[in-house]
């Protein structure tokens, strides 16, 4: 795996010092969904180069797809965007959307990285999300990202508020009809605008790679027809046809393009001929002027020659030659190389010829080489006449035909013999079994003429004395080939068998011929190089021997090259001409072509059959005609025939979208891109995927419309979805009323946990329904019932209020109710019973499973996965793969919820923060210089005004012109103009130039959303040495153009105003500085238990400088005797005393034992603390952050005499005493376990349970003699639960007893010695259980001792639970992304500070807190400042309002002036402070009251 | 100060409306209805601001002052404020204000605060155009009557509360040098 680098440039280096480094200060994230987000942002905050890989076309992942963020319920959109857009926009981070990782090679710390980038064909630097494209495209198709649930187009966004938020293009490849046209007709697309009724665009788009549209069908092999995916379904759909009939009504009705002349170079194309008539018109749309000389009377070589009339009509070819001519071409006729003109005269110096084109073709013919061709009676097939001759007496009438050949013409020359007058005509032909469409369908034309055709008679001889008397011709063996016309056949049934060679009567003979190039052409110059009678060319250029010659065509391919080859090379050789004559590799000579699409399976299997239409057949006559047969079809025909098209590619490449997109963003022809990035660590964050409920069809998923998906649910729900967050059922569109909610994969779920999340989730759906519809009923079927957990006390109480109903047992089968489309539920439940009931909708839960691109990564990456799938991790270094330097974040790891995930997300930072210490801020791109900031203190107002009109819609809606002049009649304009796309960078160029020449001081621009385009603008600003904050944006799109498009002069009235509201709000502008913060890089860490000395070690291992402070004598805590199986224990506490011993000899950390926090005055970037020793010296730290780790401990309720009774203890004091060793155990030889907590009732939680199940193990495993009696409490799902648990069935198996209890009361004990204990004295009269020597009580986890004045303290609050949390971030959507931090910034929290968790929540939450921090004081300076509030401490009277109403703790009292004071680093410029200040003592710089007042006045007045 | 020309029953009544809508989800709504390509009336038109925390009474009293027939406010969804609590500051006050607005004889109805998500762009235009035939119902602003006052009037009415004495129009155009 390991590679050698080469040279020095490869290794990791200081990009900017150059200076070697041991690591790469990037590294590379996989997934750009939450947890790659979040993780992104972490470590681009501390310095690192950040490359974002994400998979689809935005970023956001499955997060925006949901309604509500579990378990918080906040808008996910609204949650996850404003991070989105943080990392988007970040300097540090390069967001690589549409890609994925291909390989990773090198070796930790200094990885290589090659990434591939799919196209997504819209330049993101010059798309302006207008959205033009989008109403033209003609492709419409399920949108996936909804589910299915509503339609999309193939150009779009994933979803509305998208990032990055340039369009895509949906493509998979090109469809089968376009690669197998030899020209590459772009047939699906000019299909899709002929079923959408766009015939002009149809004709546009059929006629842009063939200069020769009538040939379509006519001359070609039908090659498309037989690529045709629908031929696999039903039939092919009748292309040729469709795109005969586009070229026929754009020849009446459409606009041919047009050339401008730009070069001076004359080119010289010879012949004209498909090839040189091809190469012609693709020299003059490049800009060249063009003569072709021809020999022959007439152009259109081949097809006017040998082409008969009833198949390709003269007056078709004519229009295609006269729209070629259109285009400025000459065309000289009679012109013989060698007699009229030479290739050297045409090359010399005064002729102005640069290049010639050879396109001969091959004019030396030669009979087929067959004994008796020279007879009287044998005629060669070009001789005869392809049009009507004028006498009908021709040397054919009344004759026995015989045409020998296998080939176009020769079918041509049997149907021309009938049309002559012949009396019968026999078609020797052999080849059939190769035979190509459009051959096929000519020799069935000539059949129902009535041509006789074989395919079993190869010609041996013609026979004849003077004259041809009949043909001598061998058969084959029966079943050899077998197309038209068998042996039984009445023209060859009368034929003797005479051995093998029979002969046929007859009196002419056609004969194919074999053509050579002619020998004038050979000759004219000794430096051509002819080879096998054909001109030699180098295929890559379609140059010649001799520069400046070119070859296209038969004369360059041979015989066998068809015309509709020889447009194709002409086309070629034309741009061949073009790259030589201008010196460069300007276009592709070849077009190239992506892979083939082709619909899945699942779509063909769901094709509704139809047969394909042909055009309307010709009145039945006697006469054979030399008029053409087939008729085109009607408009209405053309689009049902055209609708059958499967849009095999999704987007046909109809170019539609390129005509519409003003700044010119679209590029069909881009192509994979393979990208190379040297990165020092990767992160894996591919996420999950949902489970395929297609396997589920007993459930009726698929099979009935009310059977949904919960993921389909979560975008009926979600504001954003189809419906906008009004859930109706898709049947009939009705509000359901019952609904149920089923996870069908639950019983073969492989972990209880991950069921037991999929039942909360269950719940958590049914909730949101229930909330959402009001009077609605959900039952959710659940395998157990859930328990509480973390942050979910309450849930199952609140889903019960909000009528959710859950039902233990699992449904067997759901049927439809046909008439009202009702569904129809059965199960059982857990006393055998069946139940039957009847809902308006079924939710089927979509089970969590690895995402599908698991395996691909993890061989990529070459890490391990665990036995389900995901990515397998250690629970003590849960943020590790198997594979150094790569690590994990998120779902990928196993299913979890999004703080969590996100949670991990931050550990992963820290993890490569740790490991690319040495190179933080050595990769970081270089921060844009922007020219001095002019002081425009002094100046008088003068603002510019510019008025984009790409979003005035091209002029459609907003009249730009006149809303600019209006822009210039206002106060203290001084420069108005319209701008065509105002962010684009000629845009921004004229903006910068009109600042510089008008001395602008303000700049107002209408244009776009500010929330979208401010940053960009603003730039354009400082490029001009003007503070940003005197820009202002008057949004004329989003606001007026868009949602006013049908009301234009309205909308203009409005974009006026909107002008004007920004032109006065401008003149009250004022710039606004940014300053520079230093924040202290030391952390203070309270606690020293497994989550403080976890994440001091981090910070310490990152180069930071830590405060560990811990009140008690001893670092480790309660992870010393963690309750947990023994050997699981074992590791943890080996893992402690590790983490201890390299803690306590690390120079970077301070450990503070018996120490305490006594105050910490001071904010983000500079606290400082007053620490209290045991002796009462008290210490000052300063620290830029603080880390909360202080844990928690167990509750000892006051029963059964716990803590005075030695024979009762907790589960903690009994995992102690084994630890240690304690004696007094060996006496207990009988011990009683069972949970409690204060209250006096069985207190039941799911860590309770463990802890009941471990205790129980470890006391069992100490003394195989010892009696282990586990009480259970009386609740049917934590039964259930114990069923199923592993460990329970190990401790089973050692020889613990469980006893369920009859009530939930806690049970009296006999204990030795025959006491009998009550948990309080006002105890029952039950009977009192078996004697016990030892009482083991299992105790809930509460808060450490102190906590509440800790909190206080910090200025932080507490859970109703009393634990430390992300509760004061309650109120807040980012409570969920940013777990970790408080709302008061700098301090952060992790371990059981923040309630029960497991090992390694605890330990991801450790790392996660350590890369908060590092991530905030990593930077030596910060910006801070600008649309900040301040207080004007002359007037403040010091009330404490807006110390009181600030929701995140800014505004403290300045203890010298004693008057309120605003950190601006803290500020994030709400403005609540402001509005609440009774005495308007703070101003919020940019939204002042003048400002606001202003800008309102100005929108009022008429 | 403007001056409006009076409603005249000849023509159609197009009620004058701004809203204030904070940058995270009101405005962002508006946005969302304009990709989504949502037509409402016209006559809306908004004022971006960081957080609808920053509302204060003088801003909406102002608004009718100017010659609006209506005036909404709109915020985030309630818990899911970006500042956690500023649009419940700015319910607080729209409350208030409306208690002003009916002691000075102009219809409570005409100002509204609504919560929309930014997504949620359909939900944005289907609220402000309803809001608009509301509106179009209470025909034009007494507010508007020459000699209308209506600061002056809840200021008499209500005893000075939560207005500022500054006249903030006083200050536009100094400052519009001045800084």
């Amino acid at each position: 795996m390991a590679e050698n680098y080469s040279t020095e440039n490869d290794l990791p280096h200081d990009e900017i010092t150059g200076q070697l480094t041991k690591t790469t200060g990037a590294a590379l994230i996989v997934g750009g969904g939450a947890a790659g987000i979040i993780c992104a942002l972490d470590l681009a905050e501390a310095g690192y180069r950040v490359h974002l890989v994400e998979r689809a076309s935005a970023l956001g992942g499955h997060v925006t797809q949901y309604d509500k963020v579990f378990p918080y319920e906040k808008c996910s959109v609204c949650a996850i965007t404003p991070k989105i857009k943080e990392a988007a926009q970040h300097a540090n981070i390069e967001v690589l959307t549409s890609a994925e990782l291909t390989q990773l090679s090198g070796t930790p710390g200094a990885f290589r990285a090659r990434i591939t980038q799919h196209p997504r064909f819209v330049d993101p630097a010059t798309c302006t999300t207008c959205g033009e494209c989008v109403p033209v495209c003609p492709v419409t198709i399920a949108d996936t990202y909804n589910e299915g649930l509503s339609k999309r187009k193939a150009i779009g966004k994933l979803y509305q508020l998208a990032i990055p938020p340039t369009f895509a293009v949906v493509k998979n490849g090109h469809s089968p009809c376009k690669r197998a046209c030899p020209l590459h007709t772009s047939v699906q697309g000019a299909l899709d605008l002929i079923a959408a009724g766009r015939f002009a665009e149809a004709y546009a788009i059929a006629t842009e790679a063939n200069p020769l549209p009538s040939i379509c069908g006519r001359v070609c092999d039908l090659a498309c027809e037989s690529a045709c995916t629908r031929g696999e379904v039903d039939e092919p759909l009748a292309i040729a046809s469709l795109l005969r009939f586009a070229n026929e009504w754009g020849l009446e009705h459409g606009t041919p393009p047009s050339a401008t002349v730009r070069y001076d170079e004359r080119v010289a194309v010879i012949g004209a001929g498909p090839a040189g008539l091809a190469a012609a018109r693709e020299l003059a749309l490049l800009g060249y002027r063009v003569t072709v000389f021809e020999a022959q009377p007439e152009p259109g070589g081949t097809l006017r020659y040998a082409v008969p009339e009833y198949r390709l009509p003269k007056a078709a070819l004519a229009s295609d030659i006269a729209r070629i001519v259109a285009l400025g071409v000459e065309i000289r006729t009679g012109q013989m190389a060698g007699r009229d003109f030479t290739l050297n005269g045409l090359l010399s110096e005064s002729s102005g010829y640069r290049a010639v084109l050879l396109a001969v073709g091959l004019q030396h013919a030669q009979r087929a080489a067959l004994p008796g061709n020279q007879l009287d009676g044998v005629v060669a097939a070009p001789d005869l006449p392809v049009s009507e001759p004028e006498s009908s007496a021709t040397p054919v009438a009344a004759r026995r035909v015989v045409v020998v050949g296998d080939d176009a013409q020769a079918v041509d020359s049997a149907r021309t013999c009938l049309r002559l007058g012949a009396a019968s005509v026999l078609l020797m032909s052999e080849g059939s079994a190769t035979t190509s469409l459009g051959l096929a369908q000519l020799r069935a034309a000539a059949a129902r003429e009535g041509v006789t055709i074989t395919s079993d008679l190869t010609a041996v001889e013609i026979v004849g004395e003077d004259r041809v008397t009949g043909v001598r011709a061998r058969r084959h063996p029966a079943g050899q080939s077998g197309a038209n016309g068998g042996p039984d056949s009445p023209a060859t049934g009368k034929l003797e068998e005479a051995a093998e060679l029979v002969e046929i009567p007859c009196d002419l003979v056609v004969l194919p011929v074999a053509r050579q190039l002619a020998n004038e052409i050979a000759q004219s110059d000794p430096k051509l190089d002819i080879r096998d009678g054909r001109i030699a060319l180098d295929e890559a250029t379609m140059a010649t021997s001799r520069p400046g010659i070119f070859a296209a065509g038969a004369a360059a391919f041979g015989q066998a090259h068809t015309p509709v080859e020889a447009i194709a090379t002409g086309r070629q050789a034309a741009r061949g001409i073009h790259n030589y004559l201008r010196g460069e590799q300007l276009v592709a000579v070849r077009d190239s072509l992506m892979d083939e699409a082709r619909p899945s399976q699942a779509t063909l299997d769901h094709v509704v059959h139809s047969s394909r239409l042909s055009p309307p057949p010709t009145p039945q006559g006697t006469q054979l005609s030399w008029q053409e047969a087939a008729r085109g079809f009607s408009p209405d025909a053309a689009r049902t025939e055209a609708q059958r098209c499967l849009d095999c590619a999704v987007c046909g490449e109809c170019n539609a979208c390129v005509t519409a997109c003003g700044p010119g963003a679209l590029r069909h022809g881009a192509r994979d891109q393979v990208l190379e990035r040297e990165v020092g660590a990767v992160v894996a964050a591919i996420g999950f995927d949902g489970d395929d409920l297609e396997r589920y069809a007993e459930l009726g998923y698929g099979r009935y419309q009310n059977v949904i998906s919960s993921f389909a649910l979560e975008r009926l729900l979600s504001l954003n979805g189809p419906t906008f967050g009004d859930l109706r059922r898709p049947s009939d569109n009705a509000h359901p009323r019952r609904v149920a909610f089923i996870q069908p994969w639950a019983s073969e779920a492989t972990s209880s946990a991950s069921g037991h999340l999929a039942g909360l989730y269950a719940t958590k759906e049914a909730m949101l329904a229930a909330e959402r519809l009001g009077e609605v009923e959900c039952d959710v079927f659940l395998n157990d019932l859930p328990a509480a957990g973390k942050g979910l006390n309450d849930f199952s109480a609140r889903a019960e209020h909000a009528g959710v109903r859950s039902i233990v047992g699992q449904p067997s089968s759901v049927e439809e109710d046909g008439d009202t489309g009702d569904l129809i539920v059965r199960w059982i439940d857990a006393e055998d019973q069946q139940h039957t009931q009847r809902y308006d909708l079924v939710v089927l839960s979509v089970g969590l499973r690895p995402p599908r691109a698991a395996a691909a990564l993890s061989a990529t990456l070459g890490i391990d996965l665990d036995g389900d799938g995901f990515c397998a991790t250690d629970p003590l270094t849960p943020v590790r793969t198997s594979r150094a330097g790569v690590f994990v974040a998120g779902a990928f790891s196993g299913p979890r919820d999004i703080p969590s995930t996100t949670a991990q997300a931050s550990a992963a930072a820290a993890e490569v923060m740790i490991a690319l210490a040495d190179s933080r801020g050595t990769r970081l791109p270089a921060s844009k210089s922007f020219p001095a900031e002019r002081d425009v203190s002094e100046e008088p107002v003068r603002i510019g005004a510019f008025i984009c009109r790409c979003s005035a819609t091209d002029d459609r809606v907003v009249n730009s012109a006149e809303t600019t002049r209006y822009a210039s009649s206002l106060p203290d304009v001084v420069f108005a103009t319209t701008l065509d796309f105002a962010c684009l960078p000629e845009g921004l160029a004229r903006i910068r130039q009109a600042i510089a020449e008008q001395q602008l001081n303000r700049v107002v621009v209408a244009g776009c959303s500010p929330r979208s385009k401010e940053g960009v603008l603003q730039g354009a600003l400082r490029g001009a040495g003007l503070n940003p904050f005197l820009l202002e944006m008057a949004n004329i799109r989003e606001h007026v153009a868009w949602p006013h498009k049908d009301q234009p002069e309205q909308a203009t009235e409005k974009a006026q105003r909107l002008v004007r509201a920004a032109v006065m709000r401008a003149r009250l502008l004022s710039p606004l500085h940014r300053s520079a913060a230093h924040y202290r890089s030391e952390v203070l860490v309270l606690g020293g238990g497994l989550a403080g000395m976890t994440a001091a070690l981090a910070l310490a291992d990152m180069g930071h400088t830590v405060h560990l402070v811990e009140q008690g004598d001893q670092l480790g805590g309660r992870a010393l005797h963690p309750v947990l199986p023994a050997d699981e224990a074992r590791r943890v506490r080996q893992h402690v005393t590790a983490l201890r011993d390299r803690l306590q000899a690390h120079d970077g950390v301070h450990v503070y034992q018996h120490t305490q926090l006594a105050a910490m005055q001071g904010f983000s970037g500079a606290f400082t603390s007053t620490l209290v020793e045991a002796d009462g010296r008290r210490l000052h730290v300063e620290h830029g952050a603080t880390i909360v780790a202080t844990g928690a401990c167990q509750e000892r309720p006051q029963i059964y005499g716990l803590g005075t009774n030695p024979s009762v203890v907790t589960h903690v004091d009994v995992v102690r005493m084994l630890d240690e060793g304690d004696p007094s155990l060996a006496q207990a030889r009988r011990v009683g376990i069972v949970a409690a907590a204060q209250q006096g009732a069985v207190r039941c939680t799911d860590a309770s349970c463990r802890a009941l199940v471990a205790t129980a193990l470890r006391l069992a495993a100490d003394d195989p003699l010892r009696q282990v009696t586990v009480w259970l409490p009386a609740e049917p799902g934590r039964t259930a639960f114990l069923e199923k648990d592993a460990a329970a069935d190990r401790a089973r198996t050692a020889g613990v007893a469980f006893v369920p209890l009859s009530t939930n009361h806690l049970p009296p004990v006999r204990l030795t010695g025959g006491t009998v204990v009550y948990a309080d004295s006002a105890a029952s009269d039950e009977p009192v259980e078996p004697t016990v020597d030892l009482l083991v009580l299992v105790t809930p986890t509460v808060p450490s001792p102190g906590t509440e004045e800790l909190a206080s303290l910090l200025r932080v609050t507490l859970t109703d639970d009393g634990f430390f949390s992300v509760s004061d971030r309650a109120l807040h959507p980012e409570a969920h992304l940013r777990p970790i931090d408080f709302t008061r910034e700098g301090i952060f929290v992790c371990g059981e500070a923040n309630g029960t968790q497991s090992i390694s929540e605890t330990l991801s939450q450790a790392y996660g807190a350590a890369a908060r921090a590092a991530a905030l004081l990593s930077q030596p300076a910060r910006m801070v400042g600008g649309s900040v509030s301040e207080v004007d401490q002359g007037t403040c009277i010091t009330c404490l309002t807006c110390v009181r109403v600030c929701p995140i703790g800014v505004p403290v009292i300045d203890r010298q002036a004693q008057k309120a004071y605003i950190e601006p680093r803290l500020c994030k410029g709400c403005g609540i402070c402001v509005s609440q200040c009774p005495v308007h003592a703070i101003t919020l710089h940019h939204a002042t009251n003048p400002q606001l007042l202003a800008t309102q006045e100005a929108l009022l007045t008429r | 100060m403007s001056s409006f020309p009076p409603h005249s029953d000849g023509e159609p009544f197009e009620p004058q409306i701004v809203g204030l809508a904070c940058n995270h989800c009101g405005y962002a709504s508006a946005d969302s209805a304009g990709g989504l390509r949502r037509a409402y009336p016209p006559a809306i038109s908004l004022v971006r601001i960081p957080c609808t925390g920053r509302i204060e009474a003088i801003h909406l009293l102002k608004a009718f002052e100017a010659g609006a027939d209506g005036v909404v406010v709109v915020g985030c969804v309630e818990g899911d404020c970006l500042y956690s609590t500023g649009n419940l500051w700015a319910r607080q006050c729209v409350d208030h204000v409306k208690e002003m607005l009916t002691e000075t004889g102009v219809e409570p109805e005409r100002l509204e605060m609504y919560n929309i998500p930014g997504p949620n762009g359909a939900g944005f235009a289907a609220t402000v155009t309803a809001f608009a035939e509301r509106i179009k119902a209470l025909g034009p602003s007494p507010a508007k009557r020459p000699g209308a006052q209506p600061q002056e009037d809840a200021r008499a009415a209500l005893g000075n509360i939560a207005l500022s004495d500054n006249d903030p129009h006083a200050v536009t155009l100094e400052e519009g040098h001045a800084q």
